[in-house]
Parts: structure tokens; C-alpha cells; sequence
């Protein structure tokens, strides 16, 4: 999920035809300017060096979106064969064009680096406290829905901790709930607090080391 | 007088034939530049920027190569309210969400599928944003 908009023009994307390390290469009707997509970074072209912003997105199954954000509204468009479903996310229905069980990860880039998470980890430890490009960060797996989301460990200026009790993240600090793929506050102590929400990027292994080679991988001790 | 008419109109009649063919000529030659601009756009757009050696570089830089024909842009489409979406999207069906300013936005991975949906243009929270995962 990108901002599509660069130096203050808004740019409108679309699929080039073309491919890059088997991955799409996105061009701006704007400029013509040929776009990475895993990347954001235009290769060639008029805008070539820019990139583009990144927000946080969540991949996460219709139920638990539409549960948290009732007012939610949705992309109206007719269905593909496609049939993504969580059990995928949960390891119980192997991917269709990639039958590996550690298949999928969620990472994140920045400042030069990138680390990921895998899906295999995830599902066993559920809450990963980690350090990202020297801050401290959260990898989260909501087991029901199969959701993995990355949060800032900073909230109020405060480094924290979490655990996974109940269905919620619990912080270190004050022991307060936090929704695990939201991060809203579910206590009242913090009422319409939310912890930040990084830009993490759910993609398959291989994909994500072709694109970040420079990329480490958490492991359990490392 | 009545000869000079007669001259005057086979004149007539004459360069109305010319013109024609003229005209004929000239147009034809634009319809065929024309064709010939068409096909060379169409060459240039789907030949791949760069294609210079047949394998990638070594060093990993950019090297794209054409897969399909581009496609055109996604953008306009409709929403739906939650209620609407009740027939037609299951619970665990996998969406890509996102919230900017109190605004939330989901996108079904079931109808998003390359080629030609994979890029969607869209606006949320006042910002201008590409949805694609």
C-alpha cells in the first residue's frame, strides 16, 4: 500500500506489462516512469530514484476487518477464481502457486535494512519483541484470523514489551490490553490510544529475499 | 459564349476529377502513416526498455521484461457499505485493510488478480493512494 504521490504530484499507476525478478513492474501514466512494486522505487524514467511512501496495511480476513471497523467500506468489483482464505495465513490450506509451508513472512525496510518474520515463527510465538534498524518493534500473529501485523514497541516515549493473553497484546509497563491487529487500546486506561502501526509487507520468502538481499530473518536466539 | 462554357465546365469537371484524386492520395498517405505510427507505438510499447542482452545483468540491476501488454489504469470503481458486501464476501475471505484518518478502506484479495487488477487508484482520508500487495 503506497501514497501515490511524489514531490506533490499525485501519480496514477498501473500495471506495465512488464516484469522484474518475476515481480510487477508498476509505470505512472503521469511520466511514464517505471516503478518496483515490491520496492516502490522508480527504476527508469522521468521520476527514476523517487519513492514512493509506504503506509501500514493489514492483511487480515473479511470477519475480523469488518468486526473492528463496522464502518468499513469495500472495493466493489466482481471476483476472480482467486480463493485466498485465512486458512492459508494458518498453514491449513497450502498457497496454490507456492506449496511451502514456510512460504509466507511479514517484513519490514528502512534506513537501508530489512528484516522479516516468518508466518512458521509467528504461529508458534505469536508476539516476536524485536529491534528493527535500532528501534524496538513488535511482530504480532493473531492466531484466529491469522493476521501478522508489526507495531513500534515505543508508545508515549516508553520502550515496552508484550505478551499474548486472552486474544490481546499485554504490555510490560502497566499490563494494559491492546487489540493485536489494530493495536487499539481494549482497556480503558489507554481508551483511543493505539500503538503504531508499521508498514509491514506480507509476502513469500523467496520473493522478499530476491527484492531485499541484504534482508535477515528472525530466528529463534538470534 | 456557348463554347466558353462548355470549355469552362469540362474545366470544371476536370479539376473536380483532380482534386479528388488528389485528395484520394494525400489521404491515403495519412491513413497509412497513420497505421504505421499505430503499429510502431504499439511495437515500442510492447518491446521491453533495455532489452539489450537476452539473459538478466549479473549485478542484479533493473532488467524488466515484457510479460503481458500493459494495462490500463484501475481507478473509479464503486464501494460497497458492510451490509452490501454481506452476500458477497465471506468472513474468511482475505482482505488487505487500511485506515487513514478515521477512514477505513478494504480491498478483497478474491478480486484483486493480475494482470489487470492489480493496481488499484484510489482516495482515502484525503489521501491519494495505490492499493497492491
Amino acid at each position: 500500500m503506497y501514497v501515490r504521490q511524489v514531490n506533490g504530484q499525485t501519480l496514477t499507476l498501473a500495471v506495465s506489462g512488464l516484469l522484474w525478478r518475476s515481480s510487477l513492474v508498476m509505470i505512472d501514466q503521469e511520466t511514464e516512469s517505471l516503478w518496483s512494486h515490491l520496492l516502490g522505487t522508480a527504476m527508469q524514467g522521468p521520476l527514476e530514484g523517487s519513492k514512493l511512501e509506504a503506509i501500514p496495511s493489514t492483511m487480515t480476513d473479511w470477519g475480523s476487518w469488518r468486526e473492528r471497523y463496522p464502518s468499513t467500506t469495500v472495493m466493489q468489483m466482481s471476483r476472480t477464481t482467486n480463493e485466498y482464505r485465512r486458512g492459508m495465513h494458518l498453514n491449513e490450506i497450502m498457497l496454490p502457486s507456492y506449496p511451502l509451508p514456510d512460504a509466507l513472512v511479514i517484513g519490514l525496510v528502512g534506513d537501508g535494512k530489512a528484516r522479516c518474520w516468518r508466518f512458521d515463527s509467528l504461529r508458534i510465538d505469536l508476539v516476536i519483541n524485536d529491534r528493527f534498524a535500532g528501534q524496538p518493534v513488535v511482530a504480532v500473529f493473531e492466531p484466529k484470523s491469522g493476521t501478522a501485523t508489526v507495531f513500534s514497541r515505543i508508545f508515549a516515549g516508553q520502550e515496552m514489551s508484550f505478551t499474548f493473553k486472552g486474544g490481546k497484546l499485554v504490555d510490560d509497563r502497566q499490563q494494559s490490553e491492546w487489540d493485536p491487529i489494530t493495536g487499539e487500546a481494549a482497556d480503558e486506561a489507554h481508551e483511543g490510544r493505539q500503538l503504531r502501526k508499521l508498514p509491514g509487507i506480507v509476502s513469500l520468502k523467496p520473493a522478499w529475499i530476491d527484492f531485499h538481499p541484504e534482508t535477515t530473518v528472525w530466528s529463534k536466539g538470534s | 459564349m456557348t463554347q466558353l462554357t462548355s470549355t469552362s465546365k469540362v474545366g470544371q469537371v476536370i479539376l473536380t476529377v483532380v482534386g479528388a484524386a488528389v485528395g484520394f492520395v494525400v489521404l491515403s498517405a495519412l491513413v497509412e502513416r497513420w497505421s504505421d505510427y499505430q503499429e510502431a507505438a504499439q511495437i515500442a510499447d510492447e518491446e521491453p526498455p533495455r532489452l539489450i542482452e537476452e539473459n538478466p545483468p549479473a549485478d542484479g540491476s533493473f532488467f524488466p521484461q515484457r510479460a503481458v501488454p500493459r494495462q490500463p489504469v484501475v481507478t473509479g470503481y464503486q464501494v460497497m457499505s458492510v451490509d452490501e458486501v454481506a452476500t458477497v464476501l465471506d468472513d474468511d475471505e482475505l482482505v488487505l485493510g487500511v485506515e487513514i484518518g478515521g477512514e477505513a478502506r478494504a480491498y478483497s484479495i478474491n478480486v484483486m488478480s493480475g494482470p489487470e487488477r492489480e493496481i488499484f487508484n484510489d482516495t482515502l482520508g484525503g489521501r491519494s493512494i495505490a492499493a497492491t500487495w
